[in-house]
């Protein structure tokens, strides 16, 4: 049986920003994501171009989704796209805020 | 308000939320506490910046620079505290002497290859995580326990960065003894960190007051506990192991010691040596302490000096 | 938000179809290596000066634009690796890696005096993204969106850099101090847009690789740049640009 999208969006529900304790989904980081037989393909963007955690995000992602039953293969791909504070969700957002960052 | 009332105040867990609440000699203790903290914040910018110019990747050198970033938020954080409790932080930062900055010797020591950058990461920010987790638990001082929420969370990072390159160069022989050298050094360095033992320190007004919640030989014990079992499971040699008998970590080297700052290395050989002997050479301050304190320096001593036009 | 279930378009990138004019395939190649070495080299000078800025906010803003700088290279050296070219240049990590470096010569070594980041926070940086500008609409989608991201980056470097100028110029010793580091860098900068009608550039217009040609976007810096110079007291005149001894392929002044 091979993985839906709910499966993957699920294990993605779990990985954090490496800085905060926020996944990547609720931070605005995911632009795409899809599944083809036993690879996951995600489009990452990043909160900057320089972002200094992008390696161990894009590691991180990589690892929640090779650990979803019927995963074998992971792409990530860097999305180049504008991120804004706008991106954040709203739970991310009162996360933030009651660290005092946003 | 009298000691008596202030201390009352503390042993009910109540925060202090500004110098009009505490006595002189609280915010005199309280002061000293933060420069400790604002200076190893700052310094380790520089520090980590000089062995980034050896980073094997772009990433990896864009990571150090954002880990520096976050350890400047940190510095800025206890200074402006400082601020607030009257210190002229400008002078304190930019025109103080290099050998009066009250960083961990350990700083002093220069940062060289990317190894030592990453060790630096797993032990050094470790270290610095152990001492303010123990602060944000204990501190009776509200306002510095409320910063310190972002700080916890970005020295993780810190962590992690140096847990996973120091994974990684395990993997390899070659890098894997340079691991080993940077450890070798480096591991002592940090036990000294947490400074004089229990036995000769006496902590009963810090911890009375919320300054810390700990000792340093039970700070030192909680650092040995997560730092011994990360070299192991990558088998890096460290000089200490967990003693059963006393429930306990146990130091398996002379401590302290004699150390050569140019070498750097540890003269196990030459046995055990004084504190007296420790805290003459962190007086001293090590090599790389004015070329550090510079860097921080220069761009505030330039522009207001103008030193240009006399060079 | 949350994600969508988007189809991925072009994980694996396509046969490589931007362009076969071997002129403007050339004159592109190096225009990325060139952007991407000067944004290397910016941001290593910029993080030798990382914990140095003249207080800790202006530290803590060089870091971040020092990452900038460097993750705006980083996410340029991998097209250098989807050129249908043998010889394309390699991506720098360390910045040792080849002897043939692409960036301005006010790059190439760590900078001594404060003066001399300002100078080029407010000189080259802008310089760059007047080029990263002039390709946001490329026909060559894998540049076009990394270029697009830039500017907008760009925006709190700049202003980082307009107060950093204005802390010089307010006195006369400082102002004199920034204005010896402009009239050296100025110069170069305004070459590095290269001669008037440049074949390479001309291809790359023709192929919709690039919308502007040299001279608009030297004049589209100046008209940037020049008059906040001015307003603060500095003059911008520079006499005879001195082509001759001017490097195509490096693009830097010999
Ligand atoms: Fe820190
Ligand atoms: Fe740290």
């Amino acid at each position: 049986m091979s993985a839906t999208i709910q499966d993957l969006q699920a294990a993605l529900a779990g990985v954090h920003d490496p800085e905060y304790p926020v996944s990547v989904l609720d931070m605005g980081l995911v632009r795409g994501l899809a599944v083809e037989g036993d690879t996951a393909r995600v489009r990452l963007t990043y909160t900057s171009m320089g972002c200094p955690c992008k390696e161990m995000i894009a590691d991180d992602v990589r690892d929640a989704l090779l650990a979803v039953v019927g995963i074998e293969r992971v792409e990530v791909q860097e999305a180049f796209e504008p991120w804004t504070h706008r991106d954040l969700s709203g739970r991310a957002r009162r996360t933030l805020a009651k660290l005092g960052v946003a | 308000m009298t000691e008596e009332e202030l201390l009352e105040r503390i042993r009910e867990g109540k925060l202090i939320e500004g110098p009009e609440y505490a006595t002189d000699k609280y915010i005199e203790g309280l002061k000293r506490t933060l420069v400790v903290s604002g200076d190893t914040e700052l310094i380790s910018a520089p520090a980590y910046m000089r062995a980034a110019r050896n980073a094997p990747k772009i990433n990896s050198y864009i990571s150090v620079a954002g880990i520096a970033q976050d350890e400047l938020g940190h510095a800025h954080i206890a200074y402006r505290l400082l601020r607030d409790l009257g210190v002229d932080v400008e002078e304190l930062v930019y025109e103080r002497d290099p050998k009066d900055f009250r960083h961990p010797y350990a700083f002093d020591v220069p940062l060289d290859t990317w190894a030592e950058m990453v060790v630096a990461n797993g032990f050094y920010d470790r270290a610095g995580f152990c001492l303010l987790d123990d602060i944000f638990e204990n501190s009776s001082y509200g306002p510095w326990k409320r910063a310190l929420v972002k700080v916890e969370r970005e020295e993780n990072f810190h962590l992690r960065h140096g847990e996973r390159w120091m994974a990684t160069m395990a993997g390899d022989p070659e890098q894997k003894k340079e691991l080993q050298a940077a450890v070798d050094w480096m591991f002592m360095m940090t036990l000294e960190w947490f400074g004089l033992p229990d036995s000769m320190k006496r902590h009963g007004d810090q911890i009375a007051y919320g300054m810390k919640g700990s000792t340093n030989d039970e700070l030192r014990q909680t650092w040995l506990s997560t730092a011994v079992p990360l070299c192991e499971q990558h088998e890096i040699d460290v000089p200490a192991h967990y003693d059963d008998d006393s429930e306990s970590w146990v130091i398996d080297a002379p401590f302290p010691c004699e150390f050569d700052e140019d070498e750097k290395r540890w003269d196990f050989d030459g046995g055990e040596i004084s504190w007296e002997r420790v805290l003459e050479r962190w007086a001293r301050r090590g090599p790389a302490n004015e070329e550090l304190v510079d860097q921080i320096q220069r761009g505030y001593k330039q522009l207001s000096k103008s030193l240009e036009v006399a060079a | 938000m949350s994600a969508s279930e988007s189809n991925l378009d072009r994980v694996v990138p396509e046969d490589w179809s931007v362009t076969d004019d071997d002129e403007a395939l050339a004159a592109l190649v190096n225009l990325i290596v060139v952007l991407a070495d000067n944004k290397f080299f910016l941001g290593r000078r910029i993080s030798e000066w990382l914990p140095g800025g003249p207080s800790l906010e202006s530290a803590v803003a060089l870091a971040a634009i020092a990452q900038e700088e460097l993750g705006h290279a980083r996410a340029l050296y991998p097209l250098l690796e989807e050129m249908p070219l043998v010889d394309t240049p390699g991506p720098l990590q360390r910045g040792a890696e080849r002897e043939r470096k692409y960036c301005l010569d006010c790059l190439a070594e760590p900078w001594e005096w404060w003066a001399e980041v300002v100078a080029a926070l407010i000189l080259v940086d802008p310089a760059l993204t007047i080029l990263f500008r002039a390709l946001e609409d490329a026909r060559y989608d894998d540049l076009r969106q990394r270029a697009a991201r830039v500017p907008s980056e760009e925006r709190f470097h700049r202003k980082y850099a307009e107060g950093r100028v204005r802390d010089l110029a307010r006195t006369d010793q400082g102002r004199e101090t920034l204005q010896r580091r402009i009239d050296g860098m100025l110069p170069e900068v305004l070459m590095w847009f290269g001669p008037s009608g440049e074949p390479g550039v001309a291809a790359l217009k023709a192929q919709g690789l690039i919308n502007s040609d040299n001279d608009e976007m030297r004049a589209a810096f100046q008209t940037d740049v020049f008059p906040m110079l001015e307003e603060n007291g500095l003059r911008v005149e520079v006499g005879e640009l001195p082509w001759k001894r001017w490097n195509n392929l490096q693009r830097k002044v010999e």
